[in-house]
């Protein structure tokens, strides 16, 4: 081969398609040999940079160092055992008035059904009674 | 830290890279692919918290699928066509919202090439390297979806196109035309920037 490599012979060398002819001519051509070290070189770069990086980040990502400031724990330690003591202190209040309010419900039960055994007549009847009574009263 | 291969080497050499045929130890298959996944994961979203999700994601279904590994393809190429799908299935279902995220924390463009600095013999050739760098990261960001993912697993994760037709489901012949497509735009943005 005389002339040089042209730009598409150059491309299929690097992308592994290559000819005996190419090799040869590669040999003995300093330009296109050069040429061709142009491209190559940026691309090793290339290739090593991205390897190095992504090595580097992976590291990074994987084995997150856990870094312990003890200040900051014993500062939230305090805050979770006041918030817990607030919690308790609400639930407990919560329920005292709970169990008033339950203990009012019952008296107030309690009294609707006195009221109804201890009635002399049923409740559909009252206003029937309550006219005898006045009128016995009289 | 794994070799790094030059890419002319890459076809010839990967047949010797330790690999595991079955699932029996899925803890070693983990240990052994999780950086691989990872990396293309992250090359491919560019948000490292977002790629971590889904390399969990990916692996958890393989562990979950494990039974149903025949071992056709390669345990590798298995776990990639896994983590393909995952990617292809989130930029379909919220490929606004995905994008918008990512967008918003990724990196920067040119702070992968930071991580050669230290390597080059002169202040001058490192600032040449991080030129390059960014000029092959900036032109990858800008790749249609299919020509990005199969440029990362051909220039990143230094597969053929053999490997890369099994893992994204495309004939051999599209993975070229992809390919071929994705170094010419590669190519021209190196030269106009450097």
């Amino acid at each position: 081969m005389n002339r040089h490599l042209s730009s598409e012979e150059f491309s299929e060398w690097l992308l592994g398609q290559r000819t005996p002819e190419c090799e040869e001519h590669l040999r003995k051509c300093a330009d296109c040999a050069a040429e061709l070290d142009k491209i190559q070189a940026p691309l090793g770069l290339f290739r090593d940079a991205v390897r190095e990086w992504s090595a580097n980040e992976e590291g990074q990502s994987v084995a997150m160092p856990v870094r312990h400031n003890w200040g900051l724990v014993w500062v939230r330690v305090a805050a979770t055992a006041v918030a817990l003591a607030i919690l308790i202190a609400i639930g407990i209040g919560g329920q005292s008035r709970r169990a008033a309010g339950i203990e009012r419900e019952d008296e107030m039960l309690l009294g609707q059904v006195q009221a109804a055994v201890s009635r002399p007549v049923p409740a559909t009847m009252q206003p029937v009674y309550d006219l005898m009574v006045e009128e016995g009263a009289k | 830290m794994e070799r790094v291969l030059p890419p002319e080497l890459a076809p010839e050499i990967a047949h010797t890279v330790p690999q595991i045929r079955d699932l029996a130890d899925f803890e070693a298959v983990v240990r052994l692919y999780r950086p691989a996944i990872f990396r293309f994961l992250a090359a491919s979203v560019r948000d490292p918290q977002a790629a971590e999700n889904m390399t969990q994601d990916c692996l958890l279904r393989a562990y979950r699928s494990r039974d149903g590994f025949r071992g056709a393809a390669s345990v590798k190429t298995w776990l990639m066509q896994i983590a393909v799908n995952l990617l292809r299935n989130e930029l379909k279902n919220a490929r606004l919202r995905f994008w918008k995220r990512t967008q918003r924390s990724s990196v920067d463009v040119s702070s992968a090439g930071e991580w050669l600095a230290d390597r080059r013999s002169s202040p001058e050739a490192a600032a040449l390297a991080r030129q390059q760098v960014a000029a092959v990261w900036a032109a990858v960001e800008g790749l249609p979806e299919r020509q990005r993912t199969v440029f990362l697993l051909r220039f990143v994760e230094e597969m053929d196109s053999l490997e890369i037709a099994a893992v994204t489901g495309m004939k051999e012949g599209t993975v070229k035309t992809h390919l071929f497509r994705a170094l010419q735009t590669v190519r021209q943005r190196i030269e106009e920037r450097t």
